[in-house]
């Protein structure tokens, strides 16, 4: 218990230091803020002029849209914030610099997932939360069912694109299949998920759990549904695990590029 | 030290300096089928992003029980989105490596190499791209047949035309990515602004939903902007032919190219007088 306490200090530190690293730069830190906003605006307009023409799709309408764009923005403005390294995995272990985090006394993944915050994702966190103050669900239950299923799938989010990271470990070039797989996550999330029929539905609730980023914590908070919420939570759960695992047996294989680099 | 954009002039051919670039991507292009399996992936991915368009506008021509949208068959706007994601997937990308060696000094080194430095980025990223854009278009390709069957209303001999209308296509967005990638000279990251164009070319640019589909006003806002002639125009001419419309697109692209061309020589030149090498 001491450890972890230990361990989640040191995390604490770390985000301290990534997010004073970032302020330095209060221009472009806000630049990249606002950007992001305008970003994930520009994609909710190309579903206001779609059900704009088409109304209904499959029982979705753009109510269930707000939703589902207020927890999937939020999970992945939480979950790349704080692990903003989640995204780069590939590219680092491609490039042989693990060897910074190897060499320090501290759990390696959690360092090397930490020790980067993401820029541009806070106005993903921005926009997720003014797009819940539009769902119209401000009551206290609702409330705490979408923040206890929206860092649900945060957690989701990091673990998946960190072991689609460690590709790299197996594959040596996996930069672009790693953004490939997460691209894959979000995207598939943000669609309707009546759209997807019989296998394809069993791979988005396993192998892209894209269900579980999007229409599962949709369904905890707009059903209150605490047995969506367990499964969402047995979710979370087997994405660490199997994160934890893959990096663990990568991280053997893993060959050192002799390249010299200098951590700030 | 030259830091002009215009080609450097030197003593050989044209054809000379050009085997210069071509040897660049063929360079590029070997380093990119070393790593088969990352490249497979990509076309493995692209299936996947297909099959939800599929999904997406099955459901939308059931819930409508219509045959045709905007002149658009199901058949013709399935096959639409695999033109449209091969060139989305298959454009150059630049930006984060101009990025990285602007802010961290390296493109000093850079600039004493006898190349055309925007040249050899679209060099050096071309053969990636052509590797990408074969995945997707013979990925793209199998699950659309699938879902919607061959394409009837293609017509081999508009092939060449198509052709080029997908290379300008290619220019414009390498000159608009350019851009973004120059902007690292005035801010830290250029994410966002990468981000903000990705989406822009999503809505107006036809790539999640054909500009024929939208409402009237913003169809002859999207028509007049750069981001149609990058993906939309190809597509709608490789799933329905026009030679009127072909023209006019290809009106479209080479304006835009120049105009914005012609921002990149300003940018680049303006950036350059803020590098400033110290020692060897």
């Amino acid at each position: 218990m001491t450890r972890l306490r230990k361990e989640i200090g040191f995390v604490a530190h770390l985000l301290r230091l990534s997010l004073a690293s970032n302020m330095e730069y209060r221009a472009s830190f806000l630049s990249q803020i606002i950007g992001m906003f305008i970003n994930n605006g520009i994609y909710f307009v190309f579903w206001l002029l779609f059900f704009d023409r088409f109304q209904e799709i499959r029982g979705y309408q753009i109510d269930e849209i707000f939703m589902l764009f207020a927890v999937i923005t939020l999970a992945y403005g939480i979950a790349f914030t704080f692990a903003g390294n989640a995204m780069d995995l590939a590219d680092l272990i491609a490039q042989g610099r693990l060897d910074y985090y190897l060499a320090l006394p501290r759990p390696v993944l959690p360092h090397l997932l930490f020790s980067r915050m993401g820029q541009s994702t806070i106005g993903d966190l921005t926009f997720g939360v003014i797009a819940y103050l539009f769902t119209g669900r401000l009551d206290p239950g609702s409330i705490l069912l979408f923040v206890v299923a929206v860092l649900l799938a945060a957690v989701i989010f990091v673990a998946f694109t960190a072991t689609a990271g460690c590709l790299a470990f197996f594959m040596g070039n996996a930069t672009m299949l790693s953004t490939q797989l997460s691209n894959a996550l979000l995207t598939f999330s943000l669609y309707p998920f009546g759209l997807f029929q019989g296998v394809v539905r069993l791979v988005l609730l396993t192998l892209i759990p894209a269900a579980f980023v999007g229409a599962v914590p949709v369904q905890v908070v707009q059903g209150h549904d605490l047995g969506a919420l367990a499964l969402l939570a047995l979710g979370a759960l087997v994405g660490v695990i199997v994160m934890a695992v893959v990096f663990r047996i990568g991280l053997r294989r893993y060959e050192s590029g002799s390249a010299l680099n200098v951590n700030i | 030290m030259n830091t002009s954009l215009a080609l450097p002039v030197r003593r050989g051919s044209l054809r000379r300096s050009l085997d210069k670039y071509v040897a660049i991507a063929r360079t590029n292009l070997q380093n990119r089928l070393a790593y088969a399996w990352d490249a497979a992936g990509q076309g493995i991915m692209m299936t996947l992003f297909i099959f939800i368009f599929a999904q997406l506008w099955r459901a939308t021509f059931q819930a409508q029980g219509a045959v045709e949208i905007a002149g658009l068959t199901l058949n013709q706007t399935i096959w639409y989105f695999v033109w449209a994601e091969m060139l989305q997937l298959g454009k150059i990308r630049h930006v984060f490596t101009v990025s990285r060696e602007v802010k961290d000094g390296s493109l000093a080194y850079t600039l004493g190499r006898p190349y055309n430095y925007l040249l050899y980025q679209f060099a050096s990223g071309l053969g990636d791209s052509l590797v990408r854009m074969g995945m997707v278009l013979v990925a793209g390709s199998v699950v659309a047949w699938w879902q919607a069957g061959p394409l009837i209303s293609f017509r081999p001999e508009t092939l060449p035309l198509l052709l080029l209308v997908t290379a300008l296509a290619f220019v414009l967005d390498f000159c608009v990515l350019s851009v973004i990638a120059l902007l690292s000279f005035f801010f830290e990251d250029v994410h966002a602004f990468m981000f903000i164009y990705h989406k822009i070319v999503f809505v107006l640019g036809g790539l999640l939903i054909p500009v024929d589909f939208l409402p009237d006003w913003l169809q002859a806002i999207a028509r007049a902007l750069p981001f149609s002639g990058v993906v939309y125009g190809p597509s709608k001419l490789f799933v329905a032919w026009d030679t009127g419309q072909f023209a006019g697109i290809v009106a479209l692209q080479l304006s835009w190219i120049a105009v914005i061309a012609l921002g990149l020589v300003v940018l680049y030149r303006h950036g350059m007088r803020q590098v400033s090498i110290n020692g060897g």
